[in-house]
């Protein structure tokens, strides 16, 4: 196949703030044959969006260079030394790109069929009635319902999922050689990212083009991408066919990406971290567990001991525990008298929202109805829905975040409606909550040991400060952070280690239940199996109940005991983890989630 | 390799955002000179303030309208010796047509001082020789314009200054009970702020000028403070509507940290960097308030010298062809107002939370 | 549309007794009994008692606060107390040539203001951005006072371009009048004008819709005035009229120094001369343009924002 763009050596630079030239891409080389599916694939901060940005022209003219002894060539043509005129007609035209957030990216003050019809003016040179008609066509072929209608919207009347379908009109209006796709469906749920990457694959062999598609997710390129190209730290680690990449990786860093995904099948005690594929302090910026050790075939078993001696009935090569009942077990090792009745009993929990309509008039939205569920001491309920459904709220409405609300909410025989200010404060401590976004959830202006000692100095633990100090630095210690971080910033740890910060925060007050709202959602996916497993570790050693709450059903199911699906504020389905995947009659949302997963055969495999 | 990871971190460790700021504006050339002019100027009133320099302003150092130095005296200036300093009401050209109300009450004053007691230092008794030229020239009773213009920015930038506290101060606080609370309480501030921004910010200052019959500083202060705090106001609510459903904030409140605690130990801090600028920019935009005021005689009292009544006694020397005072006045004001933008500026890019 | 509009306007009624009800205090309470303002120093009790009668302060205070809504709500503010004209006839007849002056200013702000801040922003961070950046902050720095004052000195007194004062309000003599005072209130405003709408630009310029308009291979000429301008018109357009009620007061100095017979100097002698009616009447006066003005801003917001809907 002829090769249609051919980067290499290519090495892009940003100044710092203080004016220092960092590269961000260093040396990269791949090519896209005509049309052939390259798949980009890294984690934050790999350089894959910098360098597909290098090939639009679209780096930031100040502040940004490629540096010389680069060449992208397009169609053999050299694309760096066209002018700037060349080079807009060739971008747009046969050159063209989708972006990750498709609602900021539209201009949301045209409409929908004019941005696209811009486009055909400009290249095409047609006028604007025979752009509009063609247009509308396009929009017929993105699979737009009532495309008439949806060429005189403007963007923000049009869901996550029809904008990106105007992107994509827009993108293939003047039938590109190339496509890049950047991370197209991140901002998507997962059943409407199914329907673009179907979408995409569709018009792909369509219009004979090449795509190069750009993601962090693994099970994305596995179901689109012929050719795989891993990109770590602004450089390329491994590339070649999706066939071999994916199912028999040669470098470390590739295998670990693979193998740190919970798998769909199978339920391994503990997820493989990076470091254990490519050596200590490989994992970007995160601090591995000081007292681990790593050694082959045991080093599971090593950790486990070293900072839970408790836990010696489950080590010793129990590396798969595909029993539910295994929790219960080692819960009643734990706490064998607490099996009778349930934690946290809620019944019928309803929440309902008024937004403002019309004059001095109300329309109600329900975002809870009548949900109900149980969860027991030790256990992990998981919760799972697209955006909307209600978990998030469910969550904040558990800790009183939101009030109030219909329904009941009984924990440990208490109706917690029924708490007066005073005794709810002092029930906070047997909930705790940690948030998404390792970013905004701790106090940029409290350094961590103050974070950390916060939660004791209002609920009275400790006698003093020098006692909060020594168990802040034993919970340090518990979620694997080193303990001369305490006197640091959030701002000088990394998203992983945030979170951890986070979670040390929720047990600074022992709770029974820990809500994790997202927790490990904003997370790349290597980070996100350290985090995972230092949960698994908590629970095991503190007997917490876990109300998970995610979109993710992999990771759900890896760390949930039982499952509850959730859809427009309802419960549709509730039942055991592991028979989720196993092929059994479902609720029909659940198997339209189960279908959207990304990625079944190389989880599969795993 | 670990170790030696954790050395670096330990080296560079414990930097707040505030030291991340200040070591940004060090590196801020242009931050850095108009922090300099600002602490030489505020030192320089403070220096006046005390009485250590610019003490005697009031002393009749040269003749009437006595050229700058390096201008070398000029013949008109040595012929009018005689009648130098005695307010000559034929200069009092009104060129607009307008009656100066304070005038003759001014002039008066001068005299009476001139002549008058020992309150004043080196009143004209022990001065028996006034020079021809002075460093920056004199005015029309032979005042250093210096030593004026010195002595007239203590009373501005003082009543910018303490003005800008006071309004930032309540904005404040109505800003983070606005916004955090919200209710009725948002409502009553929000009904409070509908009413003070309908009434353009210097028409209510002139009415409030008219009705108070007594003037001095202080009540300039109060005034300007009083009325000036909705700018402010206004972008704390925002902030504090931003901040109080960030997950920080939830995070306290999961934790069980009291209201009070969320709005001022853990919002607070994280908006100081706006209050810091807005503080910055109301000294400047009470500075300028306070000189117009000032210049149309609603400001501070006639016996009070502050730039605005500096810049009131211009207009007519231009058309003498005195152009002195108008000229070291402008410039004292530029030099520190600009100075204090440019600060405000840096100081916005310093503390930017976004550039981390 | 309409049910948008009909709860505006019901919003507006408690504003509106706000700045009544502190017109009202400021005046009748804080300020003191007016009748010592009016009888001047030399006068007997019988004297003050007569004009407080006739003023209606030695009413209880519920009844003056009920005479002042009156008078707001059929703009019939009585008498000046300095000139004896109807108040009502001065704010009308001020109104004109305030207006003759602010309005080619405010277009000629507006268009040059924008022009600049767009060529400035597509080469921002460049050394001429820099520069103009510098040079609008020391514009600022001046005071208004001194550009007046130095503006008048020298284009009218010394070299004679233009009369030193005066007004007519339209035809050649307009132009003869207006022309100097409208370029000095250019000079002051410009400078804030640049910088506001550079970063109205520059807000719009970081979105990622302008990376979209680039990708599709637009020209930068078209993605600066056709994208990119057309976003950030909604905050200049709300911004210019949001901003107008405030200038009719804002030229005071300039209406001052070149004897422009407008709604400033009028504020200004009120104050010197303590003619307490006029003063509030053109308070209460302008607070409701001010209300809707910014009425008239949301409603353009909404129209030239699709985002935005009226409901």
């Amino acid at each position: 196949m002829k090769t249609l763009l051919d980067i290499s050596q290519l090495r892009v630079s940003f100044r710092d703030e203080a004016g220092a030239w960092r590269e961000a891409v260093r040396g990269v080389s791949f090519t896209v044959p005509e049309s052939g599916v390259v798949a980009l694939v890294g984690e934050s901060g790999s350089g894959k969006s910098v360098s597909s940005l290098a090939v639009m022209g679209l780096l930031p003219s100040r502040g940004s260079r490629i540096e010389a002894g680069s060449s992208i060539r397009f169609a053999g043509q050299d694309v760096l030394a066209l002018t700037p005129r060349q080079r807009r007609q060739l971008c747009g035209a046969d050159i063209s790109m989708v972006f990750q957030e498709p609602m900021s990216s539209l201009n949301p003050v045209f409409r929908a069929g004019d941005q696209v019809a811009e486009m055909l003016r400009l290249h095409e040179g047609m006028t604007q009635s025979q752009a509009l008609e063609r247009a509308r066509a396009l929009f017929e072929e993105v699979g737009l319902p009532n495309p008439g209608q949806k060429l005189r919207s403007y963007p923000h009347g049009l869901s996550g999922g029809q904008q990106q379908r105007v992107m994509i009109a827009m993108a293939i209006a003047c039938k590109p050689k190339l496509l890049i796709a950047d991370e197209p469906t991140t901002a998507l749920d997962v059943t409407i990212q199914r329907q673009i990457l179907d979408l995409l694959a569709d018009l792909r062999s369509r219009y004979h083009m090449a795509l190069l598609f750009i993601t962090h997710d693994l099970g994305v390129v596995s179901d689109i991408a012929e050719h795989v190209v891993v990109m770590r730290d602004g450089q390329v680690r491994e590339q070649g066919p999706a066939s071999e990449v994916l199912s028999a990786p040669k470098d470390a860093y590739t295998q670990a990406l693979l193998a740190c995904r919970p798998p769909l099948q199978g339920r391994p005690l503990r997820l493989p971290q990076v470091e254990d594929f490519l050596g200590p302090g490989a994992a970007a910026g995160a601090v591995s567990p000081p007292t681990q050790e790593r050694v082959e075939g045991g080093r599971f078993d090593a950790y486990q001991q070293d900072i839970q001696p408790k836990r010696l009935y489950e080590a010793k090569g129990l590396r798969e525990e595909n029993l539910t009942a295994s929790h219960a077990k080692s819960e009643s090792l734990l706490q064998a008298p607490l099996l009778q009745a349930p934690l946290l009993q809620v019944v019928e929990l309803s929440k309902t929202f008024q937004i403002r309509q019309g004059l001095f008039g109300f329309k109600s939205f329900e975002a809870l109805k009548n949900v109900s569920f149980s969860l027991n001491r030790g256990e992990t309920l998981g919760v799972v829905g697209e955006s909307g459904c209600g978990k998030t709220t469910l969550g904040l409405s558990l800790m009183r975040l939101q009030a109030p609300f219909g329904g009941k909410v009984v924990f440990d025989g208490i109706d917690l409606a029924a708490l007066s200010e005073t005794q709810w404060q002092a029930m906070r401590r047997r909930i705790q909550i940690v948030f998404q976004n390792p970013y905004a959830s701790l106090n940029p202006r409290f350094t961590v040991a103050q974070i950390l000692t916060e939660p004791m100095h209002i609920h009275g633990i400790g006698r003093n400060e020098r006692e909060r100090l020594d168990r802040a630095i034993e919970l340090m210690s518990q979620v694997g952070l080193p303990v001369d971080a305490l006197n640091r910033y959030p701002h000088e740890f990394s998203g992983g280690q945030r979170q951890r910060i986070a979670i040390a925060r929720c047990l600074a007050l022992e709770p029974e239940l820990l809500i994790l709202d997202e927790s490990v959602s904003a997370l790349d996916v290597s980070v996100q199996a350290q985090v995972l497993n230092l949960l698994k570790d908590l629970q095991s050693k503190m007997g917490m109940a876990y109300l998970f709450i995610s979109h993710d059903l992999a990771v759900v199911r890896y760390l949930s005991n039982r499952i509850l699906v959730m859809n427009a504020g309802e419960v549709v389905e509730e039942g055991a983890a592991d028979s989720l995947f196993d092929g059994g009659k479902h609720h029909r949302y659940t198997e339209r989630l189960l279908a959207s997963i990304p990625g079944r055969q190389i989880q599969g495999s795993s | 390799m670990e170790s030696t990871r954790m050395e670096s971190a330990r080296m560079d460790s414990a930097r707040s955002l505030s030291a991340i700021a200040w070591g940004r504006l060090r590196r801020n050339r242009v931050g850095v000179v108009s922090l300099v002019v600002v602490a030489l100027f505020l030192l320089a009133l403070l220096a006046s303030a005390c009485g250590l320099i610019a003490q005697d302003w009031d002393r009749q150092y040269a003749l009437s309208f006595a050229p700058p130095t390096f201008m070398g005296a000029s013949q008109q200036a040595l012929q009018e010796e005689s009648s130098a300093w005695a307010p000559d009401t034929g200069t009092q050209l009104d060129m607009y047509g307008l009656h100066d109300p304070l005038q003759p009450v001014l002039d008066q004053l001068r005299i009476q001082q001139a002549q008058g007691s020992g309150s004043f230092k080196g009143a004209n008794e022990n001065t028996p020789e006034r020079s021809a030229t002075l460093v920056l020239g004199a005015d029309k009773w032979g005042r250093s314009i210096a030593l004026k213009v010195m002595k007239g920015a203590e009373t501005s930038v003082l009543v910018g200054i303490a003005s800008a506290l006071l309004a930032t101060a309540i904005g404040t606080l109505f800003g983070a009970f606005a916004g955090y609370l919200g209710g009725w309480v948002d409502a009553l501030i929000e009904w409070l702020y509908g009413v003070f921004t309908a009434i353009p910010y210097l028409l209510l200052v002139f009415a409030i000028a008219a009705v108070l019959q007594q003037k001095g500083v202080f009540t300039i202060i109060l005034i300007l403070g009083l009325t000036g705090w909705t700018g402010v106001y206004r972008l704390i609510r925002a902030e504090y509507l931003k901040h109080k459903v960030r997950e920080y904030v939830l995070a306290a409140e999961a934790i069980g940290a009291s209201h009070t605690r969320r709005m001022f130990v853990h919002i607070l801090p994280n908006v100081s960097h706006v209050i810091l600028v807005q503080l910055s920019q109301q000294v400047v935009n009470f500075i300028k308030a306070e000189v117009i005021l000032s210049f149309l005689g609603f400001g501070v009292p006639v016996d009070v010298v502050s730039w605005g009544s500096i810049l009131n006694e211009t207009p007519n020397e231009l058309i003498l062809g005195y152009g002195w005072q108008l000229i070291t006045c402008g410039l004292a004001m530029a030099i520190l107002v600009t100075a204090f933008a440019m600060l405000t500026d840096a100081l916005r890019d310093a503390l930017d939370p976004r550039l981390k | 549309m309409a049910a948008y509009l009909i709860r505006r306007l019901v919003q507006m009624v408690p504003t509106l007794l706000g700045v009544i009800l502190l017109v009202f205090l400021l005046f009748n309470w804080v300020g003191g009994d007016p009748a010592y303002v009016l009888a001047g120093k030399f006068s007997n009790p019988d004297d003050i008692a007569n004009i407080r009668r006739q003023l209606g302060v030695d009413q209880p205070l519920y009844i003056q606060f009920g005479i002042f809504l009156r008078q707001v709500l059929t703009f019939d503010y009585g008498l000046s107390w300095s000139t004896q004209e109807p108040v009502s006839h001065i704010f009308l007849t001020r109104l004109g040539p305030s207006i003759a002056l602010l309005l080619p200013m405010l277009i000629l702000e507006t268009l040059i203001g924008v022009a600049i801040a767009l060529a400035v922003a597509y080469v921002r961070d460049s050394w001429i951005d820099r520069a103009l950046t510098l040079s609008t902050t020391a514009a600022m720095s001046i005071s208004l006072l001194i550009y007046i004052i130095v503006g008048q000195y020298f284009f009218a007194f010394v070299l004679g371009w233009f009369p030193v004062q005066g007004w007519a309000n339209h035809g050649e003599g307009w132009v003869r009048y207006a022309v100097l005072p409208i370029l000095l209130g250019l000079a002051v405003s410009i400078a804030p004008a640049i910088r506001l709408y550079r970063t109205f630009i520059l807000d719009e310029m970081g979105q990622d819709y302008v990376r979209t308009a680039r990708a599709k291979g637009l020209s930068e000429t078209r993605v600066m005035w056709v994208h990119v301008l057309r976003n950030a018109s909604i905050p200049i357009i709300t911004n210019v009229l949001s901003s107008l009620p405030g200038l009719l007061i804002g030229a005071f100095l300039l209406e001052r120094f070149f004897s422009i017979p407008g709604i400033g100097r009028e504020v200004i002698m009120a104050v010197e001369r303590s003619d307490f009616p006029v003063i509030k009447a053109i308070t209460v006066s302008v607070a409701i343009a001010t209300m809707v003005f910014n009425l008239l801003a949301d409603l353009a917001y909404q129209w030239v924002d699709p985002r935005v809907k009226l409901s």
